[in-house]
């Protein structure tokens, strides 16, 4: 009885419920199979939009075939969206078979060739990807993409011409719908003039000519994007393997790519004890601090003679600001000026690269010269210096630590105070030493300074190193520390010998590519016999920002 | 008297038997062999038969159990595992320690509304905790390193310094410090990085084949009709996966008018990072869970909007109907990790097996412009000596090649940082010396 109770609700409310929902007497088989089909949609949308893509097309598998112009909607959905749950699992054969029983059911949404396209593609069905692909060109769907697929298929199909032509044609499409692509077409089609290029006698100029513009082109699309680096890659492989660069010297060196270097930075910093040195042989310190600013600008581009000999004109351009304004410290108020010349003759010595170095060097400085002069000072920038060097030097490679360089330096030093006019001579040696973490520098010269006053007579001997450690989470940290023992020739007794002692130590990052950041610390302490002349201790704390072109 | 004695005496040993041995779950479903180790006395479990708290339940190979806790949930215990039942009621936060081996649990709704913000499981292994807030998920450990996936729900996992913590509130703390995993997304702890992975979304696939496999059938073969997986990618040479991905307008009508909205954008990127000691693999990995390598798609994979995740293409490997991940035919991935590549020698002719790291799991999804350069699984440049090598479960030889100890090397992040080192440095006089870093 109770069996039967149940029963008949349960009929009641089946009948019922059809009736309401097709608003009709009568369930017919038909409206019963979309009312089924309605709900295997929705079922199957509630697991795609969850990425269930297999479990998607289990329940639109469920769908029962039937005949009739709306069941083949209903079956040309179910075909198509299972095409694209298969494309989403890679399994690319039954996507192939899922979306062609789509096409036969006349089942033609916007992006059906498109995703048929991609699973013949992903099948190497090359050409009938072709034909779905030219199908979602004249839907209009993802037209960039498309084009690129038919110019990228046509390439793989030896149909090189077509393949330009369609790579060409994204360039006409408007730049919103061609951002993603372009850059891509066009590298393409320098792949496309190399192939074409590459077994032709006249390789090398074509390769020039034509071929290394076109990738020029592709990386002019967007010098910043993710293919620009393999694009340069592309340029320079090709510019090495025909020699239309210089890379490497007769004696292995490599040359400078690029040729140029520019630097410019700007300091900020704080000198505890500002000194002042206008002829080098002298100082003379003020005893109060000062903030200060300095900006610094080097540029030098080097020529090559063939692969044997390099010239590299320089020029160097520095000025420095206090901000204390007593005649004391702003009288260290100055601009330099340096160009400089430099050549190099590579050879080989000891069987590794080797290079005679000859350089010119001047330079010219202004100061506030008068400061302590006057009682109203001008605070006008005058001839504070000037001076003319040359230098002969050779590096080698006779360690197999690294590199060394010695250098044989000869200096006229011209001062606004005729005094302190002198001549240098100088001998150095470098050294680097590189370690798997860091890399050691050290320095050594020996200087020989006679003035035209022999009371600044000098005879000085540096020795500096420098550790640069390997790169941090915070930067790259060097440490330094530059020894100098000054003989004041002709004024030992008052002077004695001098001792500057002066540790260094500094944090560099950089910066999105080009921008580096330094942090310096500076310890000067100068021991002399004349403590009140000579004297003095220092620190300098500065940050400097850098800009490497 | 006499009668009240004896019941009085009967309900106390009854009682005190049942404080110190108390039944915590019960063997619903079982396949192969399962021993029960409970109070230094090990027992062959069967259907129906009670699991005590203070247990350990091992299960041999190709053997599963199925157990039914006090509460209602579920926890299904896959081949060669093993599990203690540390402590288990049906009002406290239970506390499981899993050994070796994967878990398959499904905690009860109702339980888990006692307190949504409380964890009403913990799952401990040698170096990871697990605090259940979540209904449904897989956790897997070989002793060295912790994976886990979430299908519904959520969990938190964290890493575990003291493995003999029971102190369902210290435990609770070390969750909390933890990440937090969403459906669909998966973590990973090991014994070198001090963080476990931030949740990523898995490769869709094995997440719906791992869904649906609760009874850990073991299948290696390729998921997909080809006999073959197919290596190809989808994305030619040249472009990104997100530009060819195609956003399915058409389907997306059919999602209006059926009433499922699809997934708003999602709020955090499908790529992977590293800041400090958080790694972030890419959406849409793959996971081998038994010994938590990850295998992230290499640039050039597919990008699917729906799930935010990137396809790869068929060439770092495929799922298994069951949810294993596949490798590729040359490569094997051992339990403990260790990724055997298998290349032929070109002087000798022979098959050589090398040991190789992990590939990066932090990859960016840039365009490919020569998609056979590169290989994720690239095997070491030095030849070895000659082995036999038979994919999917053989002899491998030259084991002695080094260990990959860095799972998540993020490769090329780390280069592309290097770079002041590597400009030259040249030593200058100028009028006084100093050093200026230059080209």
């Amino acid at each position: 009885m109770k069996i039967l109770a149940w029963m008949l609700i349960f009929s009641i409310s089946f009948t019922s419920a059809f009736a309401q929902t097709e608003g009709q007497d009568e369930v017919t088989p038909e409206i019963a199979k979309a009312a089924a089909g309605k709900l295997i949609f929705k079922n199957a949308s509630l697991l795609f939009v969850q990425g269930k893509y297999q479990s998607t097309i289990e329940e639109l598998s469920s769908i029962k075939v039937t005949r009739g112009k709306e069941e083949k909607a209903t079956l040309g959905l179910a075909a198509y969206w299972k095409g694209v749950c298969y494309n989403r699992l890679q399994d690319f054969p039954k996507a192939i078979e899922s979306f062609d029983r789509a096409l036969g059911y006349d089942y033609r949404p916007a992006d059906i060739h498109y995703e048929y396209g991609q699973a013949l593609y992903a099948s190497e069905k090359y050409q009938e990807a072709q034909i779905q692909f030219s199908e979602s060109l004249k839907k209009n769907f993802k037209r960039a993409v498309s084009l690129y697929y038919i110019g990228f298929l046509s390439r793989e199909l030896g149909d090189h011409k077509k393949a330009v032509t369609f790579f060409r044609a994204i360039e006409k499409l408007p730049a919103d719908e061609a951002k993603d692509v372009l850059q891509a077409a066009e590298y393409q089609i320098g792949d496309i003039y190399f192939d074409q290029v590459e077994k032709s006698k006249d390789v090398f100029r074509a390769v020039e000519t034509y071929v290394i513009p076109q990738y020029q082109r592709a990386l002019a699309v967007n010098e910043k994007s993710n293919l620009a680096q393999p694009i340069r890659d592309r340029i320079i492989d090709l510019q090495r393997k025909y020699d239309l660069v210089l890379f490497n010297l007769r004696n292995g060196r490599p040359a400078l790519i690029p040729p140029y270097f520019l630097r410019t930075s700007v300091e900020v910093g704080q000198d505890t004890n500002v000194t002042f040195s206008p002829t080098e042989t002298t100082v003379s310190k003020s005893k109060q601090s000062s903030l200060f600013t300095k900006a610094d600008f080097i540029g030098r581009y080097t020529f090559y003679k063939e692969n044997w000999a390099s010239l590299s004109p320089e020029l160097r351009f520095n000025s420095t600001y206090y901000f204390n304004r007593i005649p004391e410290i702003y009288r260290n108020d100055n601009y330099l000026i340096a160009p400089a010349l430099r050549s190099a003759y590579e050879h080989s010595l000891w069987k590794k690269p080797a290079s005679v170095l000859l350089d010119y060097e001047f330079s010219q400085s202004e100061r506030v010269v008068n400061a302590d002069r006057e009682v109203n000072p001008r605070k006008k920038f005058e001839f504070s210096s000037r001076s003319h060097a040359v230098m002969l030097g050779e590096r080698f490679n006779y360690f197999s630590s690294g590199e060394s360089t010695v250098r044989l330096r000869y200096r006229l030093f011209d001062s606004y105070n005729d005094a302190t006019d002198s001549k240098t001579i100088s001998l150095s040696a470098e050294h680097a030493v590189s370690s798997g973490s860091g890399t050691f520098l050290l320095f050594a010269s020996y200087d020989r300074t006679r003035t035209t006053d022999e009371i600044f007579d000098t005879d000085a001997i540096t020795a500096r190193g420098d550790y640069i450690f390997g790169r941090s989470k915070i930067g790259t940290p060097s440490i330094g520390l530059m020894l100098t023992s000054t003989d004041p020739v002709n004024n030992r007794s008052v002077r004695g010998r001098e001792l500057l002692l002066n540790p260094s130590a500094r944090l560099s990052r950089l910066f999105f590519e080009k921008w580096r950041g330094n942090l310096k610390y500076d310890y000067q302490d100068n021991q002399s016999k004349d403590e009140e002349g000579f004297a003095y201790k220092k620190s300098i704390y500065s940050v400097e920002i850098e800009y490497l072109f | 008297m006499k009668n009240l004695t004896s019941f009085l005496l009967l309900t106390l040993l009854l009682t005190s038997t049942a404080w110190a041995q108390k039944k915590v779950a019960i063997v619903k479903l079982l396949k192969g062999d399962v021993d029960a180790l409970t109070l230094g006395k090990t027992v062959k479990l069967k259907v129906e038969d009670w699991v005590e708290e203070g247990s350990v339940v091992k299960t041999a190979e190709k053997s599963f159990v199925k157990l039914v806790f006090i509460d209602k949930s579920q926890m299904n215990i896959g081949p060669e595992s093993e599990m203690k039942i540390e402590k288990f009621s049906d009002k406290d936060s239970g506390v499981i320690d899993l050994v070796k081996g994967k878990i398959r649990s499904q905690v009860t709704k109702d339980y888990l509304q006692v307190d949504r913000n409380k964890s009403k499981l913990f799952i401990k292994t040698a170096n990871a905790v697990m605090g259940v807030r979540g209904t449904d998920f897989l956790i897997s450990t070989n002793g060295q390193t912790t994976s886990t996936v979430l299908f519904e729900g959520a969990i938190s996992f964290n890493k575990l310094e003291n493995r003999g913590e029971v102190n369902t509130s210290r435990l609770e703390e070390i969750v909390d410090r933890g990440v937090n995993i969403q459906p669909g997304e998966f973590s990973v702890a090991d014994k070198i990085h001090p963080l476990p992975t931030v949740p990523a979304v898995l490769n869709i696939g094995q997440r719906e084949a791992l869904e649906k496999n609760e009874t850990f059938d073991a299948d290696r073969s390729p998921g997909n009709s080809g006999s073959k997986p197919p290596e190809k990618s989808i994305v030619p040479p040249g472009l990104s996966g997100e530009s060819v991905s195609n956003n399915t307008s058409a389907l997306n009508t059919e999602l209006a008018r059926s009433g499922a909205k699809a997934p708003d954008p999602a709020p955090q990127s499908a790529e992977g990072f590293v800041k400090g000691d958080s790694i972030k693999p890419t959406n849409g990995a793959f996971l081998h869970v038994e010994s938590g390598v990850i295998i992230a798609p290499p640039p050039g994979s597919v990008f699917d909007s729906m799930t935010n995740t990137f396809i790869p293409p068929g060439s770092v490997g495929s799922v298994s109907t069951t949810g294993d991940y596949v490798p590729p035919k040359n490569v094997e991935i051992t339990g403990e990790g260790k990724i055997l590549v298998a290349t032929v020698d070109n002087n000798t002719g022979k098959s050589v097996v090398n040991e190789t790291a992990a590939p990066p799991v932090v990859t960016k999804n840039t365009p490919v412009l020569n998609p056979g350069s590169g290989s994720v699984f690239a095997p070491p440049a030095p030849p070895a000596p000659p082995a036999n090598f038979q994919p999917g479960g053989g002899k491998p030889g030259n084991r002695e090649a080094p260990i990959p100890t860095n799972k998540y090397d993020s490769g090329n992040l780390a280069a592309r940082d290097i770079q002041t080192n590597n400009q030259q440095s040249e030593l200058k006089t100028t009028t006084r010396t100093t050093i200026i870093t230059g080209p």
